[in-house]
């Protein structure tokens, strides 16, 4: 009994939301943002896409299951702490370097790994809490 | 480097599990490596702080008084080694004694989650940061508590989380007025700029501590939370949270009227005080108890009496019979709430009463249990006995007799307890006949524990030249805040 409207709608909002969220987890280093932000705004995509069309399609869009994404978040997060050590530097420390490509260059570093981390914990907690809430 | 890694080593760990959600023998595969990462790094920073006496890492390396700075003395890489002997004793403990349902919702995280906390709060040098830590092992020691939630655990975890929040509102509102007062929150900077704040207004600061990190360490009269949820959960935790939690309260109360505040005046008074009655209280409602594990448990918090009396006397030799005693209590507690479990796995209850019998049928765990009990009330030559010894010597050599007199009286008491629970559990003819033994597994981590308690009583040399030295660092601060400022310059 979903109505057809949101359906529409929401084949629309959820790829645009979730390029949403992938731009605010790239801005946040130095703008409003980051891996929390972008994370929240991709759990509303999936929410939306959960209420139009179901758990089964919204596990469709997330490919995993969100537990293990989760977890797979932490890892990453923590790992990017251990990264300096390789250069012989204290944990956490940001490490930088330059990616040059035709379009243009851009800085890549050690917080945008923890971000990345932070962005899949964040949409992998609130996913497995959306669903148990949805099967209550 | 490795000065942080046994705080990130567990929080991997802690990871992995839940990436491994599914899999539960995968995930015993991952605990029981966990469990020897913790040791052997344990033994690693030890092993590197020795020849050092301070090792000191700057997170992110932002400089000191700006960023976080994690510091390992004498006294911090002891207690990370010996939370990493307990950590492997109870991980494998833990795969026998804690049921399928439990794990599933998330043990193994959650006790990764807990070593990371208790770590990082024994290695921090910041203030602040060691309130993030102690909120850390908070979370995870309520879930790990209350997971199952049988009725009298979610009672049991109600009663130990409601103070310990209070105790956390405490703890920020000191830190707030501390900043407010200095302008920094690292240990180091503390200690410089400590002198210049009023020292009215800082005895003031220093009290607001000292009930939040007593009621931490269950000291009387705060205590009340931790013979009310100790006993409720699985016994592996309950020896866990025996073994470290108290001891975090202890170790931040050291750590603190050490370097920042200066242990003398009313504090002092209060401190001594409250010790005495910690010892007494503690004791003398054990007494009373009829389960074997609250027993312990109150035995638990009249032995933290012995601790915060030895900070309080404020001598060098006996802030080393504190670390002395931090070590043997975690080591012989934890283990004897792991004999408990055992027992209680056997026959399905603790209560005295319906006990009886082990010595026939279990003859190690007797051999075991009367090692510890010895040596928790401190009989020649355990452990117990040269700890003691320190404590009562270190109040002797500053002429405080009451408070030596009131640590033989209680560790007297203390023997009386042991050999009740010595009649009870293992002498008395059983009621039904008690069951062959499942797994070996049961026996090796007491086994383990046990090895690394005698270590300690027949060979005292090395560990009392540790405590000295530990006792030496924290009487002169200065060498630890040039190790920490002087990295940054």
């Amino acid at each position: 009994m979903t109505s057809r409207w949101l359906c529409i709608i929401t084949q629309f909002l959820t790829p645009l939301l979730l390029m949403l969220s992938v731009f605010l987890l790239l801005r946040g280093h130095n703008e409003p943002g980051g891996g929390f932000a972008g994370g929240l705004v991709a759990a509303c995509a999936l929410a939306l896409h959960m209420f139009a069309f179901g758990e089964t399609a919204m596990r469709k869009v997330l490919m995993i299951n969100p537990r293990t994404l989760s977890g797979i978040g932490l890892v990453v997060a923590v790992f990017s702490g251990f990264l300096p050590a390789l250069a012989q530097l204290p944990a956490f420390t940001g490490l930088w370097f330059d990616l040059t490509t035709p379009i243009g260059s851009t800085k890549l570093g050690t917080p945008i790994l923890f971000d990345v981390g932070v962005y899949m914990t964040v949409l992998g907690v609130c996913v497995s809490l959306m669903e148990d809430l949805h099967q209550e | 480097m490795i000065v942080a890694l046994p705080v990130l080593t567990p929080l991997l760990i802690a990871a992995l599990m839940i990436c491994l959600w599914q899999s539960p023998k995968a995930r015993i595969g991952v605990s029981i490596l966990g469990g020897v990462l913790q040791l052997v790094l344990g033994v690693a920073l030890f092993a590197q702080v020795l020849p050092a006496g301070h090792l000191v890492t700057q997170f992110g390396n932002w400089p000191a008084p700006f960023g976080i700075s994690f510091v390992a003395d004498y006294l911090s890489a002891g207690l990370v080694l010996m939370t990493g002997v307990l950590t492997l004793a109870m991980i494998v403990t833990s795969n026998v004694d804690v049921d399928s349902r439990r794990r599933q919702y998330g043990f193994h995280p959650l006790f990764f989650v807990l070593i990371a906390g208790v770590c990082g709060a024994f290695l921090t040098g910041d203030l602040f940061n060691m309130f993030v830590w102690f909120e850390c092992t908070l979370l995870a020691s309520f879930v790990l508590l209350s997971l199952g939630g049988e009725k009298k655990q979610v009672r049991g975890g109600l009663q130990y989380v409601v103070p310990n929040l209070f105790g956390s509102v405490i703890f920020l509102s000191g830190i707030g007025l501390l900043y407010g007062a200095t302008g920094t929150l690292n240990f180091a900077d503390l200690h410089q700029k400590a002198s210049l704040v009023h020292p009215g207004l800082l005895a003031s600061i220093s009290g607001l501590f000292l009930v939040c990190f007593g009621l931490k360490a269950a000291v009387f009269p705060f205590f009340s939370w931790l013979p009310t949820s100790y006993p409720t959960p699985p016994p592996v935790i309950t020896a866990l949270f025996a073994g470290l939690l108290t001891k975090v309260g202890v170790y931040a109360l050291v750590r603190t009227f050490t370097l920042v505040f200066p242990m003398e005046g009313i504090i002092q008074t209060v401190l001594i005080t409250l010790s005495c009655l910690t010892m007494i209280i503690g004791v003398v409602a054990a007494a009373s108890q009829k389960d074997f594990k609250h027993i312990l448990a109150y035995h638990s918090m009249s032995q933290i009496g012995y601790m915060t009396a030895g900070l309080a006397l404020g001598t060098k030799f006996a802030f080393a019979a504190t670390v002395l005693y931090m070590i043997h209590h975690s080591l012989v507690k934890a283990n004897l709430f792991l004999i408990a479990g055992s027992v209680e796995r056997t026959s399905g209850s603790s209560e005295l009463p319906s006990l009886g019998g082990f010595h026939k049928a279990r003859p190690f765990l007797a051999i075991l249990f009367v090692l510890m009990a010895a040596s928790l009330a401190g009989l020649p030559p355990s452990s117990g006995f040269w700890s003691k010894l320190f404590v009562v010597q270190s109040s002797l050599r500053i002429e405080q007799f009451v408070v030596a007199g009131v640590m033989l009286a209680v560790s007297l008491l203390t023997l009386f307890s042991m050999v009740k629970v010595w009649n009870e559990v293992f002498l008395k003819e059983p009621k039904e006949p008690i069951p062959p033994l499942k797994s070996a597994v049961d026996h090796w981590p007491i086994a383990f524990v046990a090895v690394t308690v005698l270590l300690f009583g027949f060979w005292i040399q090395p560990f009392s030249d540790y405590a000295l030295e530990v006792g030496q660092q924290l009487s002169t601060p200065q060498i630890y805040v040039e190790a920490v400022l002087g990295v940054a310059r």
